[in-house]
């Protein structure tokens, strides 16, 4: 009964193809991406046109800016920890919160964020408009112009084609010498421990939102998908997040609070899996995480 | 004339058609869309039935392990759909409750979205302990410090959980209750793997419960039923609204095919009328009607071929002229006025035209001409005319014959075939007495006498049936029952085609033929003046009489009737009462012979009679003084009482002659032997009359030589004033001596001469021995104071008279009043010959006029009042018998008293004895002359005589006057 009991759960386990590796490419409108790129560089979208997307997402340091908060315009501090930008076209939410469904939805909140560019689109239009934008959203958009919607949705094009190839993308096609055998092991672990519960699909996250402390509090201040849903059962939950790129985008969880990826791992081990892990094993996890580390498309940088 | 546009129903029809299948294109392509729409939605929502479909399945992997990417994708899709749902007109298309239900599906669905979201967390939570569990058990199992009793423990809480996974019932708290029990037990906290396990197990219970509640709570979310109900409705919506759509677009096919039906109707109708319209078309060109239509404006367009024919001008040249190139002239403005003014009022006008045609003929039409009003707008003048020409000149000859059928003098009856009478002209009427209305029906029959028999009318019809034509005398009874002789012509008419229409019969009374004809005949043969026999009637009843005569040995008496001085009542008191006197003579005449007997007027005043059958010449004296009393007995006529009297020679057969111009040539001698025998009398034909015949030829061939060889000489009748008997002049007397006849006295040679015109050249002959005369005496010293010269009437005939004998006497240097001209009374009387001019012309150039034998004729004094007459001469009759006849006494003192009353000369002949010349003088006569004073004498013895004769007292030479210096 024991074992029939073992290959019960075994069978649970033995679940579906877990993760899937980026696609080689997505169809893109290499003009609106162009614009979008210079809009995600330009500082103009902020309210007093000092802050630009790439200030919080710098795209050559895993779309992050490394700070546990970012901070706004006049110095303010936000609320999270600033996300990558790459590869978030493949959340199914966006935000730590999941509060904007993809990625124009997002681009439109730190631009009016008071916290972050506090800017308004009254303001931008015109201002977009008086800069030179204008002939080129004409061009790009020859019947709307420039508009909230145009400016949202080359930045959003813009982000779609931050996609970042990596090892693990390459070993998941068959290519067994992309990963170390060190990283190998750290993605069986990763499978066998229940990381992957989690942290699955193309992104190895961005599928579910996860209470923050399940097996114990995680002490945070900031309740999560509550603030969204004011259910109480949501408190505490939080959008996964990606795990691609992750070993550059520390410090780590939505309020910054651990600086090094393996603290990371342990901490996730220890609240969200309720399990002791070795160093070995977390090490491995680490190496593994490190294989998620990808390169930037051609051009994507200023 | 700007023309209207207008619509008309067949226009109206076809854009009502397009407008129509338009609509209907349109409406088919709305149905398209709508059922594409509807496709669309009902994929949508097939798809979001399957969506549900997964989510639910979803709800059953409970405890597995899943890539929620698919799950993500799939709400993603799920929430796209339903945006796009709520972006749909679905209120507008299908109706208001759609978008409520949509929104419904939208709550629902979120809240199922909610539940997939709690789901995926607590399946990761529950599959991370079960994880854990596992891998924790494997561990346990092989930790010895765990007693049998904890392993089995731990086995029995495990088999719980799994039967929890599985859903197989067991008590929750029973096993929370192990699991609490087990954490509180000492092993528990010696392991804190165990504490681990039990931990996980609890979490796993509390997942699993938070699964089971989720997967309840999710699949209490009606959202299939309603994805269900929103599809079923709007199926339902969509049948409805597809079923309208199709009613209506049924309906617009309908309509469609109603119109196209209709369509085809008017256009059937239109070929119809096209054809008929064709139809009326040939009928029009080849009417014989002229057929013309013009527009308002009297502008022709159109025109059809009698148009050409009878007007002569062609279709080109008639169209888009005005119809007045056909006017005549020959009607007045009113006439066109008038149709003007009808056709002004949108009537019909019809009446007649004298139009002309191209040539300048003209021609008469009957036209009618109709305004034609299409929509009551006047667009065209319609013109039906027939060229009655041929029609009113055949009227006019109709009309003709019918003048002439009533107005002539024939009398014309026409009938049927079945000889009733059908028409009667006036003179029938007149005629017959039967008017037209009595013999309506009847027969000629009516006229039927009887004098014919059936003979004669079966051949009057077959001659009729055989050659069309019959004429004879007929005699009819007319109305008044008198029987008349008439001529009748009867003629059959005749169709073209040879059929019997008609008999025409025409009457002539032959009354008035027959009695002209018989008057005719009669006057061939008869005097019309008198109704006597004419000469030729007279002439052939002689020759039948003498042949009868001859045969009888009969003799016959042929009286040639003259009457005495008819000529002078004739000419003093007019033709008309010579006309009656002859009438009245006539009378008695014919009254006086015997009915056998015939007299014949052959003259003025000649009449020839035969008596017949008479047996001696006695019996014709007897006639013959029958005769001239009767005639004799005065006859008064108007006012006059005439006296007349005859002079009647008779011839008698066969002893006068027996031939018709031989006996009635004797009767004329006779007659005139009778009248030189002083008329009144008759005298029979003796040889002795004609042997003077022909001594008169002997004088006048002895006469034509007579004056050539100086066979005439004249001698002196001297004449004398009774007062003292000296002599005053002398007449000039003509004497001839033919060496053959001897002396011929003038009385017998004179009327020959007049008779052949030698008295002219004689009469001059003697003028001119009258000059010579009075020359000679002058010569010899002796005076005559006149000379008296006869002049006969027949000379005065010859124009330039007076002037021959005014240069004659210039010529002898003598005055012409010495010289007397004188003529007979009955010269003067005789106004046939008498020339007044003559006279005065004669009195003018100095001679002296002078009436001779005055007292024989018929003069009245107041007559000779007027004529310029300086002497007359009293007729040796009425001196004769003076003193001792009073009658002449009285006669002869009537004229000279009368005469000398008058300014005139008075001369007396033949004055024999000195009583004679006593009364004469006693009576207050100037002059006489006579045997008493002288015989007429020659020459040289009247020289001799003037000598003695000549007054001493008186000068013997005349002073010389200057005419006669001149000579």
């Amino acid at each position: 009964m024991r074992y029939l009991l073992l290959l019960f759960f075994t069978l649970i386990l033995a679940a579906d193809e877990m993760v899937r590796p980026l696609p080689e490419s997505i169809p893109l409108d290499s003009r609106k991406v162009a614009l979008g790129k210079r809009l995600f560089h330009d500082p103009i979208l902020s309210g007093d046109g000092t802050i630009a997307c790439a200030d919080c997402h710098p795209l050559d340091r895993g779309g992050a800016d490394g700070l546990p908060l970012s901070f706004g315009v006049e110095g303010r501090r936000g609320s999270f920890n600033t996300p990558t930008v790459l590869n978030a076209v493949f959340n199914f939410r966006q935000f730590w919160d999941g509060r904007a469904r993809d990625l124009k939805e997002q681009a439109e909140g730190p631009i009016t964020n008071p916290l972050e560019m506090d800017n308004s689109f009254e303001k931008l239009i015109p201002a977009l408009k008086r800069s030179g934008y204008r002939p080129i959203f004409e061009r790009v958009y020859p019947k709307e112009g420039v508009t909230k919607e145009t400016v949202l949705d080359a930045i959003a094009e813009f982000e779609k084609s931050l996609i970042t190839p990596s090892p693990f993308d390459r070993y998941l096609r068959g290519e067994k010498g992309a990963m170390t055998r060190r990283q190998i092991e750290g993605y069986r672990l990763f499978r066998n421990k229940g990381c992957i519960l989690c942290h699955h699909g193309v992104n190895l996250g961005g599928t579910l939102f996860s209470k923050f402390g399940i097996v114990g509090s995680a002490n945070s201040r900031e309740t999560g998908r509550y603030r969204v849903t004011e259910d109480p059962k949501d408190k505490y939950y939080f959008k996964v997040p990606t795990l691609r790129n992750v070993a550059l985008t520390a410090p780590y969880f939505h309020d910054g609070r651990t600086e090094d990826l393996k603290s990371a791992v342990a901490l996730m081990a220890r609240l969200q899996l309720g399990r002791l892990m070795t160093d070995e094993e977390i090490d491995k996890i680490v190496a593994f995480l490190n294989a998620l580390t990808g390169r930037l498309p051609e051009g994507s940088l200023p | 004339m700007k023309p209207r546009i207008r619509l008309d129903n067949i226009t109206l029809l076809l854009v009502g058609m397009l407008l129509l299948m338009g609509s209907l294109l349109a409406y088919l392509v709305t149905i398209d869309r709508d059922i594409n729409g509807y496709n669309r939605y009902d994929t949508v929502l097939q798809e979001l039935l399957l969506l549900d479909s997964g989510f639910d399945n979803f709800f059953l992997h409970k405890i597995e392990a899943v890539n929620y990417e698919s799950i993500n994708r799939d709400r993603d899709r799920f929430e796209e759909t339903i945006s796009w749902l709520i972006a749909q007109p679905l209120a507008r298309e299908y109706g208001a409750e759609f978008p409520q239900m949509v929104h419904e599906i939208g709550v629902d669905f979120r809240k199922k979205s909610e539940a997939i979201e709690a789901f995926k967390s607590y399946n990761t939570l529950a599959l991370n302990s079960i994880h854990y569990i596992f891998d924790l058990r494997r561990t346990l199992l092989s930790d010895p410090n765990l007693s049998q009793e904890i392993q089995l423990h731990l086995d029995k809480i495990l088999f719980s959980l799994m039967q929890m996974i599985l859903g197989i019932q067991t008590s929750k708290e029973t096993l929370t209750r192990e699991l609490e029990n087990l954490k509180k037990s000492p092993a528990a906290e010696a392991s804190p793997n165990l504490l681990h396990l039990i931990n996980h197990s609890l979490s796993l219970t509390e997942a699993i419960r938070y699964l089971n509640e989720t997967t309840r709570r999710a699949g209490q979310i009606p959202l299939h039923s309603k994805i269900d109900r929103l599809k079923e409705s709007l199926h339902l919506a969509y049948e409805r609204k597809i079923f309208i759509e199709k009613v209506i677009a049924l309906l617009f096919f309908v309509l469609t095919f109603i119109l196209i039906v209709i369509l085809i109707g008017i256009s059937r109708r239109a070929r119809q009328t096209h054809q008929r319209l064709q139809a009326f078309m040939y009928a029009v060109e080849n009417s014989d009607n002229t057929v013309v239509m013009t527009d308002p404006d009297r502008t022709i367009v159109y025109v059809n071929e009698a148009f050409e024919k009878s007007t002569g001008y062609s279709r080109l040249e008639a169209l888009g002229q005005n119809t007045r190139i056909l006017k005549s002239g020959k009607q007045d403005r009113r006439h066109y006025d008038e149709m003007n003014r009808i056709l002004n009022e949108g009537k019909k006008w019809q009446g007649e035209f004298i139009n002309k045609r191209k040539d300048g003929t003209l021609y008469y039409e009957k036209a009618s001409i109709v305004p034609v009003f299409v929509d009551g707008r006047l667009t065209n003048y319609l013109a039906i005319k027939l060229d009655i020409t041929e029609y009113i000149l055949q009227q006019q000859k109709l009309k003709l014959s019918a003048a002439v059928f009533e107005n002539a003098q024939e009398s014309i009856f026409i009938t049927d075939r079945t000889s009733r009478i059908i028409a009667v002209n006036q003179a029938f009427t007149a005629i017959t007495g039967y008017v037209e209305e009595e013999l309506e029906g009847k027969t000629p029959n009516i006229l039927k006498s009887g004098y014919q028999d059936e003979t004669f009318y079966r051949k009057m019809w077959e001659k009729i049936r055989d050659t069309g034509r019959w004429h004879g005398k007929i005699y009819n009874r007319i109305k008044s029952g008198e029987i008349l002789p008439m001529w009748l012509t009867v003629s059959s008419l005749y169709d073209e085609k040879g059929n019997l229409l008609n008999y025409i019969g025409m009457l002539t009374d032959l009354r008035e033929i027959i009695q002209n004809q018989e008057r005719a005949e009669f006057l061939a043969y008869h005097d019309p003046l008198t109704d006597l026999p004419n000469r030729a009637y007279f002439e052939e009843h002689l020759f039948h009489a003498i042949e009868l005569a001859k045969r009888k040995k009969n003799i016959l008496a042929i009286l040639f009737i003259d009457l005495d001085r008819f000529k002078v009542i004739n000419d003093t008191l007019g033709h008309d009462v010579g006309d009656r006197l002859l009438k009245v003579v006539s009378e008695r005449m014919r009254t006086t012979l015997r009915k056998s007997d015939m007299i014949a007027r052959v003259g003025g005043d000649e009449f020839i009679a035969v008596i017949e059958s008479i047996a001696t010449a006695e019996e014709t004296t007897y006639v013959c003084e029958k005769l001239l009393k009767k005639i004799a007995e005065p006859i008064r006529i108007a006012s006059h009482t005439l006296n007349v009297s005859a002079s009647i020679g008779v011839s008698l057969f066969p002893d006068n002659g027996s031939t018709i111009t031989d006996l009635i040539k004797n009767a004329d001698n006779a007659m005139y032997l009778a009248k030189n025998m002083g008329k009144n009398n008759f005298q029979f034909f003796m040889p002795e009359l004609s042997r003077m015949m022909h001594r008169r030829l002997d004088i006048e061939q002895g006469l034509n030589k007579a004056l050539l060889q100086e066979e005439f000489w004249v001698t002196f009748q001297p004449q004398y004033r009774l007062e003292d008997g000296s002599l005053y002049g002398a007449e000039v007397l003509l004497r001839w001596k033919s060496p053959t006849l001897g002396i011929v006295p003038p009385d017998e040679f004179i009327p020959v001469a007049e008779e052949t015109g030698r008295i002219h050249e004689i009469g001059m002959y003697v003028f001119e021995e009258a000059c010579k005369t009075l020359v000679t005496l002058e010569k010899m010293g002796l005076f005559l104071e006149n000379i008296s010269v006869n002049v006969s009437s027949k000379q005065f005939m010859e124009k330039g008279l007076p002037e021959a004998f005014s240069e004659r006497v210039a010529f002898y240097g003598l005055s012409p009043e010495r010289i007397t001209i004188e003529m007979t009374e009955s010269y003067i009387m005789d106004t046939s010959t008498y020339d007044d001019t003559m006279l005065h012309t004669l009195k003018r150039l100095g001679f002296k006029i002078s009436v001779d034998d005055f007292g024989t004729g018929y003069s009245s004094m107041s007559y000779l009042k007027i004529l310029p007459i300086d002497s007359i001469k009293i007729d040796k009759s009425f001196i004769t018998d003076i003193p001792h006849d009073p009658n002449d006494n009285a006669i002869a003192k009537a004229i000279i008293v009368l005469s000398n009353s008058l300014g005139y000369h008075v001369v007396a002949e033949g004055i024999e004895h000195p009583e004679q010349e006593r009364f004469l003088l006693e009576q207050g006569c100037a002059f006489g002359q006579g045997y008493h004073y002288s015989r007429p004498i020659d020459l040289e013895r009247f020289i001799a005589f003037v000598r003695t004769k000549s007054p001493s007292s008186r000068p013997l030479l005349m002073p010389p006057s200057p005419a006669k210096s001149a000579v």
